[in-house]
C-alpha cells in the first residue's frame, strides 16, 4: 500500500470520490522546489558565451533544464489534483509493503549505526569502522544469535581486508590503526 | 561481419575473460536469488572492484552479472513467488504454480534452456543489428548525436515511469544534478559552494551505489522471506511433451523479446509481459495459463533473455540505456574512459564484438551451471535478510570508497540512499535519474559543439540536418502519441487496447491463483469451503506465506 493512501483528502471530481495524496503532492513539491532553486541560481552564470552570437555558456543548460523541471513539477501537480497522478516506479510492477512502526524504527537505527560508522572512520579507520557496523546491525538491531553475528563479523573483516586492501591496494585511511594493519 | 565476429571470438575466449565470465555469471546468478538485490544494485556494488580490470573483461564481468541475475531472479519466481527482478514478475505465474505441483526442477529446466535458446539467435541477430546501426550513425554529428540524446532521455522517459511527465520530470533532474561542478567548457564552478569535492561533479557511480544499493536495501527491510519449495537435480529432466509444448512460445518470446530489447528504453520487464500475453491469447494450452502451464515459464523467460542482450544495442550503437541496469553499465563504460555510441564499433571492435560474443558463452556457462546446480543455489534462499544487509552495506560503502579514495563518496552514498529509499517507497522511477546524471555532461558537451556549428544558433545547426529533424520529430511523436491516442480513445465507445486486455487478464490470473490457494488453506483446515466464502475472497497473495523479518523464528 502506498503511503499515500494513508495520507490523504478526498476529492470530488465530476461527482466520483477521489484520493488526493498529500505525501505525493508534497514529493511534486519538493521536485518543483529544486527547479526553482537551480533556475534561480543558474542567473549567475552566462547563458550565452561571447554575447548572443557565441557558443552557449555555463548557465544555459541549468537554466533551460530548471525551467523545465518547474512546468514539469507543475504539470506532476496538476495531474495528482485532477485525476490522481501514476506512479509505477521503473517497471510498474514494484511492490510496495505497508511500513510499519517497527521497520521504520530499524531503518533510522541502521542509518544513525551508518552515520555513526562514517564520523568514526578518521578515528578507527574505514574498514574497522565499517566492520564494526555488522555486529552492532545484526546483534543490537536485528537481536540474532551471538556467535553466528560474531564469526560473519570477523569474516567480513577478513575478506574486506584481502580483496580491498591486499588484492586492490585501495589506499584505505586506517585512522588509530595506521602502520597496524 | 565474420571478421569481425572472429575478433570478438578471440578476444572473449582468453583465459582471463572467460574466468571473469564464470565469475560474472556465478555472482549475477546469487544476486538476483538474495532479496534486496538485483542485477542494477549487484552491479552498482560490484563495478569498484573491477576497476584494476581490462575495460574489456571488466565490462564481461558485469554482464555477466546482468545475465546471471536474470536466471537467479527466475528462480525465486519459481520457488518462492517473489520476482527477483521485475522482468521475472509473469514467470512467477506459472512457474511457482508448476512448483507447487512437484514439478519446480522442470520450470527451471525450461527457463534455462529457453533463456539459452533466445541468447543464441539473439546475440546473432544482434551481430547483424549492431553492425548495421553503427554504419548508420556514423556519420552522425554534433546535432544528431544530440537528438539522439533527446530521444533516449524522452523514450527512458516514456517506457520506464509508465507517467511520461514524471520520467521526463526525473530525468529533467538527473541532468541538473549532472550541471553540479566545473563547466568543462570556461572553467566556472556550478552550484559547487565552494566546496572542493563537489569540483569534479557529483560521482554518478556513488550516487548510483547510494539509489540502487542502499534505498534498496532500506526498502527491502520490511518484507518478509517466504519458505520456498524444495527441488533435487532428478526433477530437472524434462519430458518430450515438455519440450515439444515449449518450442513455439519459446520461438515467439525470443521474436518479441528481441525487438522489444533493441527499443531503446523499453527493456525485458515489458518483453516478458507481451510475451506472457501472446501465449494466453495464441498458445495451444491458453487455457492451462496461470495453472502451471510450461508455456507460461518458456515464453517469457525467452523474451527476457532475447530482451536482455537486444538491450545492449541502443546501449553500444547510440549510448542510450534500455533499463535501469543497463543505465548503470553505461555508467560503467564512461568510468573506464569509454564512450558508448556510433563511433565505439569503429574505435573499439576489439570491446564491442568481444562484449557481443561473451553474451554467448555466459549463457552457456549459465546453462552448464543452472541446471545441475539450481537445487544447490535454492538453498541460498534460506539465507536471513538480516545476516545479509550487513554485507550489503559493508560492501557498498568500502566500493563507494574505491572508486574515488575519498571520504565524501561515502557521504553521497549515504544521501542518495536516503533519497533512493523515498523514490522507492513513492514510485518514482531511478532510470530516468541515472541516465540525466550520466549521461548529462555529454549532453552539455554535445550542446556546446552543435551551438558551434550554428554560429550561436541551435536551431541552425540542427534545422540543416535531415538527419537530427527525423530524431526530433520521431521523439515528438513519441511523446504526443499517448496523448493524442488517449483523446482519440474518448471520442470512440469503449474499446479495449491490446494492454488494458493483456492486464486484465493478468489481473484475471492472479485473482484465479488466490482463489485456489485460498481454497487449499481451507481443505487443510477441514473447512466447508461453501461457508468460508468470506474469507477466501479477502484473500489476495498468490504467493506463499511470509514470515516476518525482524523474527527470530527460522525458516
Amino acid at each position: 500500500m502506498s503511503t499515500g493512501q494513508l495520507n490523504s483528502t478526498e476529492k470530488k471530481a465530476g461527482g466520483e470520490k477521489r484520493l488526493i495524496r498529500k505525501d505525493v503532492l508534497i514529493t511534486y513539491g519538493i521536485l518543483l522546489a529544486i527547479g526553482i532553486f537551480f533556475l534561480a541560481y543558474s542567473m549567475n552564470y552566462e547563458f550565452y558565451r561571447g554575447g548572443q552570437e557565441g557558443r552557449v555558456g555555463p548557465g544555459y543548460l541549468p537554466r533551460f533544464s530548471g525551467a523545465l523541471l518547474v512546468l514539469l513539477s507543475i504539470g506532476l501537480l496538476f495531474q495528482e489534483v485532477r485525476k490522481g497522478s501514476n506512479l509505477g516506479g521503473d517497471s510498474g510492477v514494484d511492490e510496495k509493503e505497508e511500513l510499519n512502526s517497527q521497520t521504520a524504527r530499524k531503518i533510522v537505527y541502521i542509518m544513525a549505526v551508518i552515520t555513526a560508522a562514517l564520523l568514526l572512520t578518521p578515528f578507527l579507520g574505514l574498514l574497522v569502522s565499517l566492520v564494526l557496523t555488522v555486529p552492532v546491525l545484526t546483534i543490537f538491531v536485528e537481536k540474532m544469535k551471538l556467535l553466528p553475528s560474531l564469526l560473519l563479523t570477523l569474516g567480513v573483516g577478513v575478506v574486506g581486508y584481502i580483496l580491498f586492501v591486499q588484492l586492490l591496494s585501495i589506499p584505505m585511511p586506517m585512522g588509530i590503526f595506521e602502520g597496524v594493519l | 561481419m565474420l571478421e569481425n565476429l572472429q575478433i570478438g571470438i578471440e578476444a572473449a575466449l582468453s583465459v582471463q575473460n572467460l574466468v571473469w565470465c564464470l565469475v560474472g555469471v556465478i555472482l549475477g546468478t546469487v544476486i538476483g536469488l538474495l532479496p534486496g538485490l538485483g542485477s542494477a544494485t549487484g552491479i552498482a556494488i560490484l563495478i569498484p572492484l573491477t576497476l584494476t580490470l581490462d575495460p574489456l573483461t571488466a565490462l564481461i564481468m558485469l554482464a555477466g552479472i546482468y545475465h546471471g541475475s536474470e536466471y537467479g531472479a527466475i528462480i525465486t519466481a519459481v520457488l518462492i513467488a517473489t520476482p527477483g527482478e521485475a522482468s521475472s514478475v509473469v514467470a512467477t505465474l506459472d512457474g511457482y504454480q508448476m512448483a507447487r505441483r512437484g514439478r519446480a526442477g522442470q520450470a527451471l529446466a525450461i527457463a534455462a534452456i529457453s533463456a539459452f535458446t533466445a541468447s543464441i539467435v539473439a546475440v546473432m541477430l544482434m551481430l547483424g543489428v549492431a553492425q548495421a546501426l553503427g554504419s548508420l550513425a556514423i556519420g552522425f554529428g554534433p546535432p544528431e548525436i544530440l537528438m539522439i540524446m533527446v530521444f533516449g532521455f524522452a523514450t527512458v522517459s516514456m517506457f520506464s515511469a509508465g507517467n511520461v511527465l514524471l520520467g521526463l520530470a526525473m530525468c529533467t533532474l538527473g541532468v541538473l544534478l549532472g550541471t553540479i561542478g566545473i563547466d568543462m567548457g570556461t572553467g566556472v564552478a556550478r552550484y559547487t559552494f565552494g566546496s572542493v569535492d563537489l569540483f569534479s561533479g557529483l560521482p554518478f557511480v556513488e550516487v548510483m551505489i547510494g539509489l540502487f544499493a542502499v534505498g534498496e536495501l532500506l526498502n527491502q527491510l520490511g518484507r518478509g522471506m517466504p519458505t520456498p519449495i524444495k527441488t533435487n537435480f532428478r526433477d530437472l529432466l524434462l519430458t518430450k511433451d515438455d519440450l515439444k509444448r515449449s518450442a513455439l512460445p519459446s520461438l515467439r518470446g525470443m521474436i518479441i523479446g528481441f525487438v522489444v530489447g533493441v527499443l531503446p528504453g523499453a527493456g525485458s520487464t515489458l518483453a516478458s509481459f507481451l510475451a506472457y500475453g501472446t501465449e494466453k491469447r495464441f498458445s495451444k494450452n491458453r487455457d492451462q495459463m496461470g495453472r502451471g502451464a510450461i508455456e507460461g515459464i518458456a515464453s517469457p523467460s525467452a523474451a527476457t533473455s532475447a530482451a536482455a542482450n537486444g538491450a545492449f544495442v541502443p546501449t553500444l550503437t547510440l549510448g542510450i540505456p534500455g533499463s535501469a541496469t543497463t543505465a548503470v553499465l553505461l555508467g560503467a563504460f564512461l568510468l573506464y574512459g569509454i564512450t558508448p555510441g556510433p563511433l565505439l564499433f569503429d574505435e573499439q571492435p576489439t570491446l564491442v564484438w568481444g562484449l557481443l560474443v561473451s553474451f554467448l558463452v555466459a549463457h552457456l556457462l549459465l546453462l552448464v551451471l543452472n541446471l545441475p546446480l539450481a537445487p544447490v543455489f535454492a538453498q541460498l534462499l534460506r539465507l536471513r535478510y538480516a545476516y545479509l544487509y550487513p554485507i550489503i552495506i559493508f560492501t557498498a560503502f568500502m566500493g563507494a570508497f574505491a572508486v574515488s579514495n575519498n571520504s565524501f563518496s561515502l557521504w553521497i552514498v549515504l544521501i542518495f540512499g536516503i533519497i533512493g529509499f523515498f523514490m522507492k517507497r513513492q514510485g518514482m522511477p531511478m532510470a530516468p535519474l541515472v541516465l540525466g546524471l550520466v549521461l548529462g555532461p555529454l549532453f552539455e558537451k554535445a550542446l556546446v559543439q552543435t551551438s558551434a556549428i550554428g554560429q550561436g544558433s541551435l536551431t541552425g545547426a540542427i534545422g540543416a540536418s535531415p538527419m537530427a529533424i527525423g530524431i526530433l520529430v520521431a521523439t515528438l511523436l513519441l511523446l504526443g502519441t499517448p496523448t493524442i491516442m488517449a483523446q482519440i480513445k474518448k471520442r470512440r465507445p469503449q474499446k479495449l487496447t491490446f494492454a488494458e486486455k493483456l492486464e486484465q487478464e493478468m489481473e484475471q490470473v492472479v485473482a484465479e491463483i488466490a482463489e485456489e490457494d485460498a481454497q487449499e488453506v481451507l481443505v487443510v483446515a477441514g473447512l466447508d469451503t461453501e461457508e468460508s466464502s468470506t474469507d477466501s475472497e479477502r484473500s489476495t497473495s498468490p504467493g506463499p506465506e511470509r514470515t516476518d523479518p525482524g523474527s527470530k523464528e527460522t525458516r
